[in-house]
């Protein structure tokens, strides 16, 4: 199943503010994700939480080359499409 | 160890001794004892070539195999093996010091590592100038140019380092000695059945990886299937999986372990895994939390997981592991106590005075814990459920001593009391390597009748019918996750983050949520200091927090300039800073107008 870029970034603003305490607009898909103080712990639960739902699993950790949410749910998208 | 691991490639050279899973799933490389015996002579070989006897070499290995006949490879050259945090390549700059501050400390000779990371170590600049050899696909018939040598028991084995701040690393010296009483003290507590099969995801430069994973199966001749950390982390179903697999008997962790698997495992997940061969489930390294046991009991139980299984224990490097444990297929023992008499460092029974049984369904028993202790966490606690409950940790094995002691008169406390703990054995370490202060103030100290000497852990707890219970920190110590932080490191982190917080007047500390330990911040900003955009700082300070010691800050308080509670020489009162955080008196920073 196929993700736009908005449903990602709607799914991860959730899973950050679920992560973190944060309310869900505190969570800026502008700003790297690291802003919001996740540990390595919190960063392997999100990006195997991702996998799950969009069905496939990460080669490399998308997270390195696109480190906020914006960036990411459009990279992710577009690799979907390209698929 | 060396004589026996020689022993069982003697007797048992075809047994399986360790296998690795790659992801944590595909049965990967394989070593039988006679293969680590002839993998570890041509490691000897080649550090005999190159350095000398009591020299260091530092260990970095990749999670796999390759870091067991490095180690045993060490013992047998008579080198002293340092093992340590591999290099990450996505985090560098922190690797890097923190390796840094080690190599400083111990000076190695030689750096070992495999061929797939030797070109990352080269380029680490506190280990340019150093030998990197790869122990890796060494050439088997080198291993017969091995020399043997005698082994003195009092002699440095192993340098571990596991505590002490970056800036003032500590290597904790274990002798050939420690590490053989304390692999007999953990036989003592399992009984004549032995470990049996194990699993071991830990890693295995952390004291419990290295002492419960890869010294305890070769100590009993038995198998131990490894794992990374991070094939757990990513999917804890990998960790049962393996243990339901292989009917593994034996596997442990810290408790954040335990509650990774209850909250990430879907039940749907849970239905193929058979988990009635796993009889010892050992839960240490960090505090532990009696709702832990009960979630994973009442969550595993229809795998055929048994409470009985849980072997609660307390350890520390310093003791080489263990410390105390209860025996073998003793359920844990479970105590609620008043939470406020327990501040006051007094031991007074709440009501009900024994938590809810076993025996009692394990929903139901869920249940009434959760209603009596909150979660059993200080600072988390309902105002009228006074209660704390504990978890206890057994007792000392093969005649080492446990006292329970007033810090301050260094007089033994009497039952019902508080106090911290200390230790006195042959599991006891020599000292710190290099550091005569702090190795006389942890491992030289007296009872005021000159009784001694003992090891002081800086943990406190008590002792009730014979068995340990922890109560917190003398010393202001972070553990997360079986790791420690120096709160000093994770304040100058913060104070860094801007000119306008103040240095020298922040606090670092834990305290409990939800049952789980958080870390809190609590930082002065300087008088002069108008206006700030505070939610742009404390998205700074959390970042710099994450990348520099990988922790998840919970919160973060600035405070008016001078209001942070500290002693008359100006040390942090950081256990005053917490409890002005939990009542909420602290006063906030509201900045000028």
């Amino acid at each position: 199943m196929s993700r736009s870029a908005q449903e990602i970034a709607d799914w991860m603003v959730n899973r950050v503010s679920a992560l973190t305490g944060l309310p869900p607009e505190a969570v800026s898909v502008s700003e790297p994700l690291l802003r919001y103080g996740l540990d390595s712990v919190a960063l392997v639960a999100l990006t195997t939480d991702l996998e799950a739902w969009l069905g496939y699993r990460f080669r490399e950790n998308p997270l390195e080359e696109h480190p906020t949410i914006e960036a990411l749910a459009r990279f992710l998208a577009e690799q979907k499409m390209t698929r | 160890m060396v004589e026996v691991l020689q022993a069982r490639a003697d007797t048992t050279p075809d047994a399986l001794a360790f296998c690795f899973l790659i992801d944590g799933e595909e049965e990967g490389p394989r070593l039988t004892y006679a293969g680590l015996d002839r993998e570890a002579r041509s490691v000897a070989a080649l550090l005999q070539d190159a350095v000398g006897p009591g020299d260091r070499a530092l260990l970095l290995y990749p999670p796999g195999l390759e870091f067991i006949p490095a180690f045993f490879g060490c013992l047998y050259a008579g080198v002293v093996p340092v093992p340590a945090y591999p290099p990450r390549f996505d985090r560098l700059a922190q690797s890097w010091q923190v390796l840094g501050s080690i190599v400083t400390d111990c000076r190695p000779a030689v750096v070992l590592t495999t061929r797939g990371l030797a070109s990352l170590v080269a380029g680490i600049p506190s280990c340019g100038g150093l030998r990197v050899l790869c122990t890796d696909g060494l050439d088997p018939s080198g291993a017969r140019r091995w020399r043997q040598r005698p082994i003195d028991p009092e002699a440095l084995a192993v340098l571990q380092y596991t505590s002490g701040s970056t800036a003032a690393p500590k290597g904790v010296m274990l002798t050939h000695r420690n590490l053989m009483h304390n692999q007999r003290m953990m036989q003592t507590a399992l009984g004549d059945d032995g470990p049996g099969l194990g699993v071991c995801w830990l890693p295995l430069y952390h004291d419990m990886g290295l002492m419960g994973g890869v010294l305890q199966p070769v100590f009993h001749g038995t198998s131990c299937v490894m794992m990374s950390p991070l094939g757990l982390l990513q999917r804890p179903i990998r960790w049962l999986r393996a243990i339901s697999r292989y009917r593994a008997v034996s596997s442990g962790g810290p408790n954040f372990a335990y509650d990774w698997c209850v909250e990430r495992i879907a039940p749907e997940e849970r239905a193929g895994l058979d988990l009635s061969s796993w009889s010892i489930a050992a839960v240490g390294a960090e505090p532990i939390h009696p709702v832990t046991l009960e979630r994973f009991a009442a969550a595993f139980g229809p795998c055929g997981f048994r409470p009985e299984a849980f072997c609660p224990g307390y350890g520390l490097a310093e003791a080489t592991l263990l410390v105390t444990s209860g025996p073998r297929s003793a359920p844990p023992v479970i105590r609620i106590v008043s939470a406020s008499a327990l501040e006051q460092g007094q031991v007074v029974a709440a009501a009900p005075p024994h938590p809810p049984p076993l025996s009692l369904k394990a929903e139901e028993r869920r249940e009434a814990l959760l209603a009596l202790s909150s979660y059993g966490g200080r600072g988390d606690r309902g105002k009228e459920a006074d209660v704390r409950a504990l978890v206890g940790c057994g007792h000392p094995w093969l005649g080492q001593r446990l006292e329970i002691v007033n810090p301050d008169t260094r007089v033994p406390c009497p039952a019902g009391l508080v106090g911290e703990i200390w230790i006195a054995g042959p599991s006891v370490a020599v000292g710190y390597w290099n550091r005569p202060e702090e190795t006389k103030h942890t491992f030289r100290a007296f009872l005021s009748n000159g009784d001694g000497p003992f090891l002081r852990t800086g943990d406190l707890g008590f002792v009730q019918d014979g068995e340990l219970f922890i109560t917190g920190r003398l010393k202001d110590l972070i553990v997360i996750r079986g790791r420690n932080h120096y709160p000093q490191d994770i304040e100058q982190t913060v104070q860094a983050v801007h000119p306008g917080l103040r240095a020298g007047c922040g606090a670092a500390f834990e305290t409990w949520k939800d049952g789980r330990p958080v870390l809190v911040i609590v930082q002065e900003v300087e008088r002069r200091c108008r206006s700030l955009d505070v939610a742009r700082l404390v998205g700074d300070i959390r970042q710099a927090v994450a990348e520099r010691h990988e922790l998840q800050v919970h919160d973060v308080q600035l405070v008016e300039y001078g209001s942070i509670p500290k002693t008359s020489s100006g040390k942090i009162q950081r256990h005053a800073c917490r409890q002005g955080y939990e009542q909420g008196t602290l006063r906030r920073w509201k900045g000028k107008a």
